[in-house]
């Protein structure tokens, strides 16, 4: 009995520090420390509140394709950087760099989009882009 | 002696203006009497009024728990919060996640109203400045009941009724239906820049009050925040 006890608080102990950790809702969702690029064809763009998506099918290393989602911000802050509905369209070729969802779903949080062209976005404003979001006095 | 009189009549008028000043500085606690005897008329507060955006690139400058003088039964709440129950996720956002979101709000002053009209939700606060005090039987809103007074230029807003929830994302900061927030909003010297001090009363979850201060520059617009709610991702409703 008194093992059985001894396992029990152990337990319980350990559970309730592991738990303790998924406090933030961007970590409880997303592991900071494995990190995923998927290269693929957009199939939808979903510019909403309170998560913008871009919905992918992307090639595995098996050949096969895969659906994968990469999830961003608020469009209101998109927008304010120049994102708009028609940003990206189904067909459009995109590589998106982020964090990999913990529960094993295919689905990042956005660090960096790359264009067919090789232009780099991210979803944090530029210096530039920032001055957007004020106004200037002339 | 006329020299000593005068003095005479120069101490007893500074010590009456000091004890005039003095009486003055109350505890500002839901006294909502004290905004006219120091307003002054002339000021019509615009340099209060407009757009005002808090920098989204930076963390909004709330503190850390451990940084808050927190009761273990607020330490409570923030360990057992679920993100997967968390109203937002069916669109439901309280009090202190709409006043501390990095979305613009513009500040309607005119007279003895007071609205603040914010994007995160398209919420709206009303002042009430016509020296009301609380309604006694309030119940929990999501934004509360405010009343608000001037001091000289600087807006003292007091709010109470609110529904608890957490000041911010991921169940940091509690708050209970008990809480009293005080803002103090005040035009900062130089380029146009909107100040707000924020403090929290709760004894349910903190042991003594606590501030936070932020600055806002002039925002270029309002959007429309429309809030979708993922039904497989929103909490049962209750």
């Amino acid at each position: 009995m008194k093992n059985l006890m001894t396992i029990l608080i152990v337990g319980v102990t350990f559970m309730a520090i592991v738990s303790g950790h998924a406090h933030h809702s961007f970590t409880a969702d997303y592991n900071r420390e494995k990190s995923a690029t998927i290269e693929g064809t957009v199939t939808e763009f979903w510019f909403e509140n309170p998560h913008t998506r871009i919905y992918m099918e992307v090639k595995n290393e098996n050949g096969e394709m895969e659906a994968w989602e990469v999830e961003t911000m608020t469009p209101n802050v998109l927008r304010r950087m120049g994102w708009r509905p028609d940003t990206f369209k189904p067909g459009q070729k995109l590589t998106a760099a982020g964090s990999l969802a913990r529960n094993g779903a295919n689905r990042i949080s956005l660090s960096i989009l790359t264009l067919e062209d090789g232009t780099q976005m991210k979803p944090m404003p530029t210096d530039e882009q920032r001055d957007a979001f004020y106004d200037q006095e002339p | 002696m006329t020299g000593n009189r005068s003095v005479y009549v120069l101490l007893i008028f500074a010590t009456l203006s000091i004890a005039a000043c003095e009486s003055l500085e109350e505890d500002i606690v839901g006294d909502a009497e004290k905004g006219p005897a120091n307003a002054n008329p002339l000021d019509d507060h615009s340099e209060l009024s407009g757009l005002w955006y808090n920098d989204p690139g930076a963390t909004r400058n709330w503190p850390s728990t451990a940084e808050v003088p927190i009761t273990p039964t607020g330490q409570g709440l923030v360990d057992s919060w679920v993100q997967d129950e968390d109203p937002m996720l069916g669109c439901i956002i309280g009090f202190g996640r709409i006043v501390s979101a990095p979305f613009p709000m513009e500040l309607l002053i005119d007279g003895d109203r007071v609205t603040i009209l914010y994007e995160y939700d398209h919420q709206i606060r009303r002042i009430y400045m016509d020296g009301r005090d609380h309604p006694d039987d309030l119940y929990p809103t999501l934004m509360g009941h405010s009343v608000g007074y001037w001091e000289n230029s600087t807006l003292v807003v007091e709010t109470i009724g609110l529904e608890g929830s957490y000041f911010r994302p991921s169940g940091a900061l509690p708050y209970s239906d008990s809480v009293r927030i005080t803002e103090r909003y005040s035009s900062l010297p130089g380029e146009k820049q909107l100040q707000i001090e924020f403090t929290v009363t709760d004894p349910n979850y903190y042991r003594e009050p606590w501030s936070v201060t932020w600055t806002y520059s002039p925002a270029a617009e309002i959007l429309e925040y429309r809030c979708i709610v993922r039904e497989h991702l929103a909490p049962e409703s209750q």
